[in-house]
């Protein structure tokens, strides 16, 4: 559900603490719709994070995907409160992370089964120095390792 | 400031551009934070290169100060906000929608 990725924050990346959390778009899905399977866990997962003072993020890329899975499974007007009401904190991917990602799979030295998103997000996450995400996504946290 | 041929600088120079000491800078290289090379003794730096990890170091303190006033419960509001009838978005994106293509995709 959660995973370290590293216990090391770069210094090359600015003094990012350590207790900041990246959540990708199956946590947020897991999180909002009451009737997924991981919903559950996902509570449980995000109180002990928030109780355990951890800063949360997400990326635009992230929030722009669950939109659209919870605007399809949710339907539009609770996609569209959801978006109203989401007030975590939202990082832009730079044009150095999209490149990172593309490279990746390009030259094939990403995992088997990576989406360009996670591509980007493994880049995104080297570049911010964050080493702790929150999914539910069973691809992408073998991806983590 | 000066620069070097082919787009080189010195630690001096890149210690300004950086607003850091010119030990940190050299920290910076040892520890390959910081790409550089050496000539003849001394560290060379691309002034690309140096411009980049500013722009890292001030991407980063931005994004830790946009983390210190963030709201600490952000998504309180947006838990359990809909039903999907029953969606494992574990297993991936496409695995969740056709999860649904019986219920809400009809």
């Amino acid at each position: 559900m959660t995973t370290d990725r590293s216990p090391v924050a770069d210094s090359a990346h600015g003094e990012v603490p350590r207790d900041v959390t990246f959540v990708d778009a199956s946590a947020l899905v897991a999180l909002a719709d009451r009737d997924d399977v991981s919903h559950a866990a996902a509570v449980t997962a995000y109180r002990d994070l928030v109780g355990g003072g951890f800063r949360l993020f997400t990326t635009d890329l992230a929030l722009a995907a669950a939109h659209e899975l919870i605007a399809v499974a949710l339907g539009q007007e609770v996609a569209r409160s959801w978006l109203a009401h989401c007030n975590i904190l939202v990082q832009r991917i730079a044009p150095a992370d999209l490149e990172e990602g593309r490279r990746a799979i390009e030259e094939g030295w990403s995992a088997e089964g990576a989406t360009l998103a996670d591509t980007i997000h493994l880049a995104v996450l080297d570049r911010l120095g964050v080493t702790d995400v929150f999914a539910v996504d069973r691809a992408f946290l073998a991806m983590l390792g | 400031m000066a620069e070097q041929v082919g787009g080189l600088i010195t630690v001096s120079d890149t210690a300004k551009l950086l607003g850091r000491s010119t030990e940190q800078v050299r920290r910076y290289l040892r520890e390959g934070e910081l790409p550089g090379r050496r000539l003849g003794g001394q560290w060379f730096i691309d002034r690309g290169d140096a411009e980049a990890f500013l722009l890292r170091r001030r991407e980063g303190s931005d994004f830790e100060r946009r983390l210190t006033y963030s709201d600490p419960d952000p998504l309180r509001d947006v838990i359990a906000i809909g039903g999907s009838g029953g969606g494992d978005i574990a297993a991936g994106r496409s695995s969740y929608l056709c999860s649904l293509a019986g219920d809400n995709l009809g």
